[in-house]
């Protein structure tokens, strides 16, 4: 295989890496890749001038090339013992965006019920119908659309509920390269679905590879020391049918070289519900737009989400709820941990559409920094062109209350502990939302070993 | 359940009604007798939300000609609250949210106005809540519900249930159902479906809105009404609402032109 | 449905009569001669006349504020009366109160004789400019403290007046409190020593009775250390076809541990139903928690006036000091109000909570203006602002205008708005439970007000539901 390298604000490297591809043996992903290549030729780098990107400087992406392709992984089943989740019996395991068969678990795929990698699926009705239908064509769509290789698809026809939860796992593996991890989701008419994105770094070439599976994923899960760096651009679109119900849990453990810009859309039916929550600890770089479409009345979305970040970590999460619909609701609850030198940016944008009568919006930004560097912007941006809706607001930026500390060293705890019990306590509302377990436990574990400066053998049983 | 000899509780005769100007029912009939649940199938915009507003007495939507009666009694007679309080009660598709009143006031208010109308004893707020309490019970609600505002905060799911929990407080003769099971889980569905089977007696009767063949497999109806067009175009039992999921409704559009070629001269 | 709203809303105003008192009011037009007339006719120290042409001269060289969200013709300012009292001499004892002014009250709902009495409140009654009683003076006097009207203040401690008129709203603060700095005719002066507590509710009506007067009065209320109090203000006026100007000024000052609460509820003549006559109600209101842990909260029902422009503020200056604003405005048929608050957080570790619901019915413009600033120097600061709006009927407006301005990191500031509705789905919900709509009505005003109720002493809040009902009767639709 050629090996083939991309500048992303070079177009033409782009346009003439897409075009050496070798062709994919579906015939929608050659048909996307198609249009990719055109939005290509439409589409820019973008930098601080772009409202979009005001506050996320990412011209380090654009200091280097990137290769497309990696070799084949070495890694086996027990490597990834720590990144399987119990209560997850079907997963799929993508390797710097390449499916991995060997790694991933079908075997219990009732059936009906179409969960596969997406070039493999024959379910070739529906990847036409719905891949690649809800993107903007932004930098970053395109290029996804333009190298599109492997992917995950999930279909749940109509009225099935899949009890057990479903996991994706994302591993990066190799340093330098740039992949397209793509997923799409079809959830039918009264079907319901819990879905795990799972974004980790796993260094083959690394030395620190030899450590035992746990340690590695606590390290990895925020501040991996991993001196790879390397670029994953991720895009998910997901289809919830009429009263269809979607539970989406995305966790983004990159490594802290690493580059992760993502986007997801979702379009919503009538009465459908979307619970999203979504993790934000790695990656030097990170950036995760969300941009839901409430297209039928009466749909119902609530969207969590939790960035922690340290050193000099960037992570921006761009959301965008669009009501075109009456009698809908948007939750949203974001919060920021940051330490050291790190930076987080919000910006919630809801909009209400004329005709969107009696739609109900909530927005909630929180913002704890715990040292004098850290900075955050936070931007609520609701735009209303209705005239019968609730939306209510609101941010907080702030340091540790200095009244519930002295309360908690009042009943004898350090200042240290209280501080480190608040910091835990106020990131652990968002991961309590988790539904699954062995998840939420192990995520809790990361937000101590983050806010806690004692040994976790003292924490008892928090 | 069908009886014998039961009584009639609605009759709708030729019932034409429009929405702003525009005539959305067109010539609709129906019989619904004591003892019977009703459910009414169809797409969106065939009306059947529309008709369920127009028997409770929603001023936006205009009668333009036809006949109601509930119970004997000429409904057009009555306002809003004077059908409210002669026993119809309408689930809401969406129940509206009030901030500020709480709950548990609310459906006081609402209880105690009908017991009054129907000359019953009313209830102090001690008194309602041990009997607000135990109704929830069957509906697996957390009682801290009844400390919240009316409607304001609570999932679609939870609106649904508190609509079904007024239900089994006042009691009604002809319970209207406006799609309740839209936008519920399974379990939540089940629960839904529990509390309004409970409340369905020989002397009441319950008329299901919905837009998903699913909640028929926890209330069965007596009957199924398929709605295109501001009409009632076919009628059958629980077997039709499965015919309807098979082939869709587009199934029944046809054979309704068949037939109606066939009776053409 | 939409006639019961009608309805509902749309009662007439009770409050629209006219006493027949005569009294002495002074010729139209301002001039330094008005203003030197009425220090004459007060027999005012020379410090105070200074005080009053300094703020006259400011006056005229400041512009009339336009950046509100209301509407009106230009205010003729030599077109109105500077002062008007009745003739008959007030007097001091309330039982030697004229008989006609006593039924003027009872009318008002205020019979400040037998009422108030029971309710344990004393009551400084300003009519049109001049403050006609003063009620329960001597036993406030046992406790040591000072109560009665401005003019009666400016003779009998001039020391505390002088030290303290002006500090917190300065003569040259803004067009109407200049203005009211220079013409001021009479108000209430409060004055709690050091460590008492007011050991009952302190009240002032205002009335303006006569066409064409306008009403300038000036409240000064000083809490010393560790004092606290509970001040009522209400205000009432005639129906007439013209607009009358209401440009009132309002200064607290609470030192260290002080505590002053001070609730309005505004009934000002808002105009008929096409928006003819009504107060012009330009207010200028402003607290200064100058000292530690001291606490200043307003809470206002503003359901009058044709034009409402009125910002109770607080300054927090004292570390750890507390400001509140709560407030219902409504407004129906043309009636406009812009009006909100100001906290402006100096102090470490001060405080703010800002709840504001505006309702708008008919074709009225409802605005909430609010400042949050929070300077450097305010390490640790908290802001929590809540802004809900309720439209009823079609053809009204809401506005939300949240300034936030915070200079430093280490402060919390959280705001969240609302907007909400009465229509015929909100109505017909209500109904199909068999609620009828005026019950409904009530109800869900009632709820949506809770939170600004609450923070009512209790007789003041079973008013204001009273007139928020009254004034929404018939409204929805």
């Amino acid at each position: 295989m050629t090996k083939l390298a991309v500048n992303l604000d070079k177009p033409q490297s782009l346009q003439a890496a897409q075009a050496q591809q070798l062709p994919s043996s579906c015939a929608a992903i050659n048909k996307l890749r198609g249009i990719g290549a055109k939005q290509l030729k439409q589409t820019v780098f973008p930098t601080v001038n772009d409202e979009d990107w005001r506050f996320s400087d990412i011209s380090r992406l654009t200091q280097r090339s990137w290769n497309l392709s990696s070799s084949l992984s070495q890694l086996v089943q027990a490597d990834l013992a720590a990144f399987y989740l119990e209560e997850a019996s079907i997963c799929l395991v993508f390797i710097n965006g390449v499916y991995t068969a060997n790694l991933s678990d079908l075997s219990l795929v009732p059936s009906g019920i179409e969960i596969n990698n997406l070039p493999l699926s024959r379910r070739e009705d529906l990847i036409q119908q719905h891949l690649g239908q809800l993107d903007e064509g932004d930098l970053f769509t395109a290029t996804s659309n333009a190298f599109m290789c492997d992917g995950a698809l999930l279909y749940i026809p109509a009225n099935l509920e899949l009890t057990t939860p479903v996991q994706l796992l994302f591993i990066a593996s190799q340093g330098e390269t740039i992949s397209y991890p793509r997923t799409l989701v079809i959830v039918d008419k009264s079907s319901s679905l819990c879905l795990i994105e799972d974004y980790v770094i796993f260094n083959e070439g690394d030395s620190s590879a030899n450590l035992p599976p746990n340690s590695k994923l606590d390290a990895s899960a925020n501040a991996a020391p991993s001196k790879m760096a390397y670029c994953s651009l991720p895009l998910s679109e997901i289809i919830l049918a009429d009263n269809a119900k979607l539970e989406h849990i995305r966790i983004q453990r990159e490594g802290l070289q690493g580059i992760h810009l993502a986007t997801c859309f979702v379009s919503q039916q009538r009465d459908s519900r979307y619970h999203s929550v979504s993790i934000n600890l790695g990656a030097q770089i990170s950036r995760y737009n969300l941009k839901i479409n409430q297209n039928g009345p009466g749909a119902e979305c609530s969207v969590d989400g939790l960035t922690m970040i340290n050193k000099f970590q960037l992570s921006d999460t761009h959301s965008c709820i669009l009501h075109e619909a009456a009698n809908g609701t948007s939750h949203q609850l974001h919060k920021c941990i940051v330490n050291g030198a790190a930076h987080a940016v919000f910006n919630g944008q809801i909009i209400v559409n004329p005709g969107a009568q009696q739609v109900n919006s909530h927005l909630a930004s929180h913002n704890l920094l715990l040292s004098s560097k850290a900075h955050v912007d936070t931007k609520p941006q609701l735009e209303i062109f209705a005239d019968d809706v609730k939306c209510t607001h609101g941010a907080t930026v702030g340091q540790l209350d200095e009244e519930e500390i002295f309360y908690l060293q009042s009943r004898g705890l350090s200042a240290l502990t209280a501080r480190s019990l608040l910091s835990y306590a106020f990131g652990a509302e968002v991961i309590d939302r988790i539904g699954v377990k062995s998840l939420q436990h192990k995520l809790k574990q990361t937000v101590l070993q983050q806010t806690w400066h004692l040994e976790p053998s003292q924490l008892g049983g928090l | 359940m069908i009886y014998q000899d039961s009584t009639i509780v609605l009759e709708v005769r030729d019932l034409c009604a429009s929405v702003n100007g525009v005539p959305v029912l067109k010539g609709l009939n129906l019989t619904v007798k004591s003892g019977e649940i009703h459910a009414i199938m169809g797409t969106n915009g065939s009306g059947k939300s529309t008709f369920v507003k127009v028997l409770a007495g929603h001023a936006a939507y205009v009668v333009t000609s036809g006949e109601i009666y509930f119970a004997g009694q000429d409904l057009f007679t009555l306002s809003p609250e004077e059908r409210a309080r002669a026993g119809i009660f309408l689930a809401f598709q969406y129940p509206i949210e009030i901030p500020g009143v709480g709950n548990s006031q609310f459906m006081r208010l609402a209880y105690n106005t009908l017991q009054a109308s129907r000359g019953k004893e009313e209830l102090d707020p001690l008194e309602f809540d041990d009997f607000v309490r135990e109704k929830m019970q069957v509906l697996e609600m957390n009682p801290d519900f009844l400390e919240r505002s009316v409607n304001e905060g609570f999932s679609g799911g939870e609106k649904k249930r508190n609509e079904i929990l007024q239900m089994s407080l006042l009691e009604p003769r002809l319970a209207l159902l406006d799609e309740t099971d839209s936008g519920l889980d399974i379990d939540a569905l089940r629960v839904v479906a529990t509390g309004v089977n409970q409340l369905a007696t020989p002397e009441n009767a319950t008329v299901l809105v919905t837009h998903y063949q699913r909640l028929l497999n926890y209330i069965v109806p007596d009957f199924v009404h398929v709605m295109d067009d501001g009409r009632i175009i076919k009628t059958g039992n629980k077997d039709l609402a499965l015919e309807l999921e098979a082939h869709g409704y587009d199934w029944v559009n046809t054979e309704a032109a068949a037939q109606t070629a066939k009776v053409t001269p | 449905m939409s006639e019961i709203l009608q309805n509902i809303i749309n009662q007439p105003y009770k409050h629209g009569f006219v006493t027949d008192i005569e009294s002495d009011t002074a010729p139209k037009g301002l001039s330094e001669d008005t203003i030197r007339m009425i220090s004459a006719k007060k027999n005012e120290p020379q410090w105070l006349l200074d005080y009053r042409l300094k703020a006259y001269a400011h006056w005229l060289n400041l512009q009339e504020p336009h950046w509100q969200n209301v509407k009106h013709p230009a205010i003729d300012y030599q077109n109105i009366s500077y002062y008007s009292a009745p003739k008959v001499k007030p007097k001091l004892s309330i039982d030697e109160v004229d008989p006609e002014l006593l039924r003027t009250f009872a009318k008002l709902g205020v019979p400040l004789h037998e009422r108030m009495a029971l309710a344990g409140v004393a009551v400084d009654v300003i009519f049109d400019s001049v403050s006609v009683s003063t009620t329960y003076k001597e036993k406030l006097a046992g406790v040591g403290i000072l109560f009665c009207s401005m003019s009666e203040a400016v003779l009998k401690y001039p020391e505390l007046v002088q030290k303290y008129l002006g500090s917190v709203v300065p003569p040259g603060d803004n067009f109407y409190a200049a203005l009211n700095s220079a013409v001021f005719t009479d108000g209430s002066f409060c004055f709690i020593p050091k460590g008492v507590k007011c050991p009952m509710d302190l009240s002032t009506y205002f009335r303006i009775n006569t066409e064409e007067s306008g009403q300038f009065e000036r409240t000064l209320i000083i809490a010393e250390e560790g004092a606290s109090v509970s001040y009522l203000e209400g205000c009432t006026a005639p129906a007439f076809s013209s607009n009358q100007l209401h440009a009132a000024v309002v200064e607290l000052i609470a030192l260290d541990d002080a505590e002053i609460k001070y609730s309005t509820v505004q009934n000002w003549y808002a105009g008929d139903k096409n928006g003819v006559g009504g107060i012009y109600n330009f207010v200028t209101k402003r607290g200064l928690a100058q000292g530690k842990n001291s606490r200043i909260s307003w809470t206002q029902v503003e359901t009058g006036a044709a034009i409402t422009w009125k910002y109770p503020s607080v300054i927090l200056l004292g570390e750890n000091s507390i400001g509140e604003f709560y407030s219902v405005a409504v407004t129906n048929h043309y009636q406009q109000a812009d009006t909100g608050t100001k906290m402006v957080h100096i102090g470490k570790n001060t405080r703010s909570t800002i709840v504001s619901k505006g309702i708008s019915a008919g074709k009225s413009n409802n605005s909430y203006r609010g400042l949050v600033k929070i300077a450097a120097s305010a390490e640790g600061a908290r802001n929590y602002s809540q802004c809900d709006s309720m439209l009823i009927g079609q053809q009204s407006g809401a506005h939300t205008f949240p300034y936030i301005q915070v200079h430093n990191n280490n402060s919390q500031v959280e705001h969240e708005a609302s907007t909400s509705k009465i229509g015929e789905d909100q109505l017909f919900y209500f109904a199909q439970r068999g609620i009828d709509a005026e019950a409904a009505v009530s109800m869900i005003i009632n709820g949506f007000c809770k939170e600004v109720f609450q923070h009512l002493p209790l007789e003041f809040a079973v008013e204001a539901r009273n007139l928020l009902s009254f004034k929404l009767e018939g409204s929805i639709g």
